[in-house]
């Protein structure tokens, strides 16, 4: 919750950039006019190690670079 | 002792089901890697054998289409899988 506080101070200081070098971005009437809407990236994947198929099933997932269970 | 047996059998052929549908999205996304096919086509090679041995002994996996029935027909007879 701090950083999130923080995070939005710098977001203040930061210089919009102009509407239109930038025509993706966020109209004026919006809520955060200037800003670019969200994208997701997606780095290729890599055939590599694999786990034996029991311990797969008991993690989700035979990659052990895509295996990042929810912190308790 | 044959109950956990069957589980056995049971949680080997849900183990290489899951390997083979995980490399099967891996696949979709990568349709050209061939170490990843190959693996993949070991793995339905395995399933295919611990399918084919389970139904052996503990009768069929599918009630229809994917294995013959030995006399009497045997899908209604032993456990269902939730009574493993």
């Amino acid at each position: 919750m701090k950083k999130r506080c923080k995070d939005k101070k710098k977001e203040q200081d930061f210089v919009l950039p102009v509407p239109s070098v930038f025509p993706n971005v966020l109209p004026a009437w919006s809520p955060l006019p200037g800003l670019k809407y969200g994208e997701a990236f997606v780095p290729p994947q890599r055939y590599a190690r694999t786990w034996p198929p029991n311990i797969a099933l008991a993690k989700g997932t035979i990659f052990p670079e895509l295996y990042s269970p929810y912190q308790e | 002792m044959r109950i956990e047996h069957q589980a056995c059998m049971l949680e080997k052929i849900q183990e290489l089901s899951f390997t083979a549908v995980d490399l099967n999205l891996y696949l979709d996304n990568n349709p050209t890697d061939q170490n990843a096919l190959g693996h993949y086509n070991a793995v339905c090679h395995q399933l295919d054998c611990a399918k084919k041995a389970y139904e052996q002994i503990y009768g069929p996996l599918m009630n229809f289409g994917e294995s013959p029935s030995q006399f009497p027909w045997r899908w209604v007879q032993g456990p269902w899988p939730w009574e493993i």
